[in-house]
């Protein structure tokens, strides 16, 4: 491969970042990277749907051995409000990651910016509602996990403490998702900023895009099966 | 193009600083996988010592009698008790079935997790999947850095875990002992599972994006070496397997810091559940174990019998059919703890496994016919590799089927399958591809005589070892036991004194390697007459792989048409010179 | 700032496709590659119809239906908003079919997984519990028979009658919303 310099014949300015981007050497060319590490997201993204298998396949062995006991708990210690305001707060930002990509592609980086704060928005209230709201209030009554449940008021049944075991596991782990969500949203605001983000390359920004969806996906589950089913 | 990247991958730096960073900071797949290869040798090392201390403690059951001494007291003294220090934790005395427990733990765990899986993947399939595909590198150079220190981190925990008093769960760790048992350090053997299981991920998501992306111009899908299509399908394992294992080990880490009781009876949870968890990722494990096996064990067969696979496109679609069933049979771990129908589903699913292997075993048979095989390591460990994989196979059955796995249900007849499947197959193929592979990224040949009466050794050995066992199993011995029946004894120590010949058999082996590495002769570029593209670069390796891309222009087992690069063509009759083709390679 | 250049050349330095001709002259032309721009509109409308879904699920959990429809309704409207998310926002519609299999591959896997073990534990009963009372929190030692349904919500049921026979309040939340700081 010829050596590649950050200026062009043609144009009349200093390239940005973005348009100056060159592939890894291993690679034969920008596409081809752009492809292989959107693959290696998805493949990522499978790891990450077999991780939280884990807390749905716990979740239906309990579900299916105690019915009523899992909707009563679901109904009763659980707050719908607060999870459906959630859903939709993570629908929003979902949207805008998707709008953020789609101004990467046409080169609008304030456009990537205004979008990418929005979702970081969006996930720290996620975070702010799930603390707040309803990790607080439940450690102070007790309802918690397996042996630690310690809540003293009106119980719904015998496995109420197995509930809430998936109950935090699952939703602790998706919070935790979201927090490194945050953190590469926050990472890709500062390459945007930089102009690292533009047609000709905009890689991390699409599979942290993809990331994002994906956690937006899981409590599209969760949120159903733990709050209203 | 020239410069550096022209010098071999193993060249030291202006100095020695510059030489170290060059290893600690690389993002060259070759030093990746030599670092790799250092270390899961450092841990079959660990792993076989536990074993040693195993196959010792039953060398004689334990048994206490009482003694008279001279001045006529009588106290009873325990017999046959090889593991006892006599440490007292946390001041209690260490009973000696709990240092027995350790130690098949310490076995299992290390072998398991830090040996057998990244073995052949994350060594050699690491030095040599980019190689053989033309590539210059793995897709994600940075994140297969990334995964060789997770490994560094979760070895590190393991070995905490160890100094800190071992576990003795058995490397299953089954709840609800897992959970309850208070002696040793099990939550971080825990964690070293989990964390190891990140760098097998990110091993198998690199090679998975490697065989798609990154393939030489020319190079279709069966142009690729089997070794490769092995690796790949193991790399699907990899990735759609482990992450329950750790979602199963987290949930196991939970449990036994917050007791979340979902695997624990005694909180109303279920403890079979765990292990459904478990097997959902350690019987796919299995595979990923055996099958860079199998892909070793094509190349060897092709290249040391100079002749063209049989059956190329069977054994490679093979591969990709043994990861998909891998997944329908991890429930026939548990014939005894699961219900009817559950049974009868796993047990009817784990015989179709014997399918593709068998169209494995029968092409590699095929390929004998009539072939020039050379007699060297390589070869004898793929012959060897065949033979005890064989048996391990045929004994699998007798334990899919119900009936007969009710009576051999967690013996040593389990055991010894096991060993057979894992040893007997994959450390054999993995030896053999050692020996295969090692003029090719040392850059030195070994002592052909010495490393042939090891392999020898080794074959004798280890069938010593564990042939036996299978009648242990049939007889009733259980599995996991520091004692035993005494009509149990002399099988017991045939099945040591195999043991112990096989330590003799691994460590001729190492002074082979020791002596290729300090005065071993100059390798050439192709020792073997090998068709696949890494017999076509220097050896070792330059850095980039090759000085220009390579161009695929023949098959990987295209004996019958073509001539190898950088060999004596007088040496390579072929039936119709009209037809040959010679492969120039990669002159310089 | 982008508009600036959105008429320069695009400058393809990498795979000799370069081509001065090529300009980003509207907001739905082409990209660098040989990428999908998504429409503002179908995304917005993806947005809003997940949305609706959301609500739709929510309105169905409170009809008066047996445990299982109320299990299957939520799961089925999750699984068509997971597919409207992954097929529109995750661009899977319009990506190599690759990624496609890839994902397909994932959830074979993944209802394995569930399945299989569903076939197991729904055909018996939990596995009873070893002995191992002392550990169960508190420190009170509840007795076999309260092991075997929970030891756990035993322990909470008894912290509550002797609560009550103290005199002194308990908790007593009402129906939803009981997680609401008071």
């Amino acid at each position: 491969m010829s050596s590649i310099t950050t200026k062009d014949l043609t144009a009349d300015r200093d390239l940005l970042p973005w348009e100056a981007y060159v592939p890894g050497h291993h690679w034969r060319n920008a596409e081809d990277e752009a492809e292989g590490a959107k693959l290696g997201m998805w493949l990522f993204l499978s790891t990450e749907v077999l991780l939280f298998m884990g807390f749905f396949t716990a979740y239906a062995a309990f579900r299916m051995k105690f019915p009523g006991n899992w909707y009563e708990a679901a109904h009763y210690y659980l707050d719908w409000q607060i999870g459906a305001i959630n859903t939709c707060v993570l629908l929003l930002s979902s949207w805008t990651v998707v709008m953020a990509v789609r101004a990467a592609q046409l080169a609008k980086r304030r456009q990537i910016l205004v979008y990418l704060a929005i979702t970081n928005l969006c996930a720290l209230f996620f975070l702010a509602t799930k603390l707040i709201l309803e990790y607080w209030p439940k450690i102070q009554k007790g309802k918690l996990p397996g042996a630690n449940f310690a809540y003293t008021g009106e119980v719904q049944g015998a496995h109420d403490h197995i509930f809430l075991s998936v109950y935090w596991i699952s939703t602790a782990t998706h919070g935790f998702h979201v927090l490194v969500g945050v953190f590469l949203i926050s990472w890709c605001m500062i390459k945007a900023a930089k102009n690292h983000y533009g047609p000709k390359h905009y890689t991390s920004l699409e599979n942290v895009a993809l990331y994002w969806h994906l956690v937006d996906v899981i409590w599209i589950f969760l949120f159903p099966l733990l709050y209203l089913a | 193009m020239s410069g550096h990247h022209d010098v071999s991958y193993l060249a030291p730096k202006d100095t020695l600083w510059k030489t170290i960073w060059s290893w600690v900071y690389t993002v060259d797949h070759k030093k990746i996988g030599v670092m790799y290869l250092s270390a899961i040798l450092l841990a079959f090392f660990l792993g076989g010592v536990a074993a040693m201390a195993v196959r010792l403690e039953l060398w004689a059951p334990t048994q206490t009698v009482l003694e008279r001494a001279n001045d006529g007291t009588v106290t009873p003294v325990t017999r046959g008790v090889f593991l006892d220090p006599g440490i007292k934790e946390n001041g209690k005395e260490v009973p000696p079935n709990v240092w027995y427990n350790r130690a098949f733990t310490l076995h299992g765990a290390i072998m398991v997790f830090l040996f057998i899986i990244p073995s052949i993947p994350a060594a050699l399939g690491n030095i040599f999947l980019p190689i053989m595909l033309g590539a210059k590198d793995v897709a994600f150079p940075r994140l297969n850095l990334f995964s060789w220190y997770v490994y560094v981190f979760g070895g590190l925990f393991a070995i905490y875990s160890i100094l800190a008093g071992g576990v003795e769960t058995g490397w299953t760790f089954y709840t609800p002992y897992s959970t309850t048992t208070e002696w040793g350090a099990t939550t971080a053997m825990v964690l070293a599972a989990f964390i190891l299981g990140f760098s097998s991920i990110f091993t198998g998501m690199n090679f998975i994006v490697t065989v798609h992306k990154l393939r030489a111009p020319g190079m279709g899908w069966f142009d690729m070496p089997l070794f490769v299509w092995a690796v790949y399908a193991t790399a699907i394992i990899q990735v759609l397997a482990t992450p329950v294992l750790g979602i199963t080990l987290l949930m196991l880490v939970f449990e036994r810091l917050f007791k979340i009781g979902i695997f624990d009876p005694a909180l109303g949870g279920d403890a079979v559940l765990f292990q459904h968890f478990f097997w959902f990722y350690s019987h796919p494990a299995v595979y990923i174990m055996i099958l860079p096996g199998f892909g070793i064990a094509s190349e060897l067969i092709a290249v040391h019998c100079r002749k063209r696979l049989f059956g190329y496109k069977a054994i490679a679609f093979s591969s990709i059919a043994i990861a998909a069933i891998s997944f329908l049979v991890w429930g026939h771990h548990m014939f005894l703890s699961e219900t009817a129908a559950a049974n009868i589903v796993f047990s009817g699913l784990t015989f179709l496994v014997a399918i593709p292997t068998a169209i494995k075993v029968f092409n590699w048979l095929a390929t004998f016919y009539k072939a020039s095989i050379s007699w060297n390591t390589p070869m004898l460990y793929a012959a060897f590799f065949i033979f005890c994989f064989t048996i391990g196979g045929l004994t699998g059955p007798p334990l899919a089927t119900l009936a007969t796995d009710i009576h051999l249900h967690d013996t040593y007849f389990v055991v010894a399958h096991f060993h057979y499947v894992m040893m007997g197959g994959t450390v054999l193929a993995f030896m053999g591809g050692l020996h295969h592979w090692w003029p090719k990224f040392t850059g030195r040949m070994y002592n052909e005589f010495w490393a042939r009466v090891a392999s020898v050794i080794v074959f004798i050995a280890f069938n010593i070892t564990f042939f036996v066992q299978f009648f242990l199993g049939t007889q009733g011995m259980p599995r996991r036991y520091a004692t035993y029946d005494e009509h149990f004894q002399l099988l017991h120590q045939i099945s040591t004194a195999g043991a112990l010949l096989l330590l003799v058999g691994f460590l001729i082996h190492a002074a082979v390697f020791a002596q290729s590495l300090v005065a071993g002769a100059k390798a050439p570029k192709n020792p073997w007459g090998g068709l696949s593209l890494e017999w076509e670069t220097e050896s070792p390796p330059v850095e980039h792989n090759f000085h220009r891309e390579p161009v695929v222009t023949h098959g990987p087992y295209d004996y019958d048409t073509v001539v190898p690069a950088h060999v004596d063509p007088r040496d390579y009759p072929l039936p119709d010179p009209a037809e040959v083709r010679r492969v120039h390679g990669d002159h310089h | 700032m982008a508009h600036a250049h959105d008429h320069k050349p695009k400058l393809d330095l990498d795979d000799g496709r370069f081509d001065p001709h090529e300009t980003l002259a509207s907001d739905e032309a082409h990209a660098g590659h040989h990428v999908h721009v998504a429409s503002f509109g179908l995304m917005f409308w993806v947005f809003a119809i997940l949305l609706v879904l959301t609500a739709l699920t929510v309105w169905t959990s409170r009809l008066p239906m047996s445990h299982t429809a109320h299990l299957v309704m939520a799961i089925v409207i999750a699984t068509v908003k997971a597919l409207l998310v992954a097929a529109f926002f995750m661009h899977l519609w319009w990506d190599k079919a690759l990624n496609t299999i890839v994902v397909s591959a994932t959830l074979f896997a993944a209802v394995l997984f569930v399945g299989l073990t569903l076939l197991d534990v729904n055909s018996r009963a939990l596995v009873t519990p070893m002995e191992k009372p002392e550990r169960i929190a508190g420190g009170v030692q509840p007795t076999n028979a309260e092991l075997t349904t929970s030891g756990a919500f035993e322990l909470s049921r008894r912290a509550a009658e002797e609560k009550k026979a103290k005199g002194l309040p308990i908790d007593h939340d009402t129906g939803h919303g009981g997680d609401k700081p008071h």
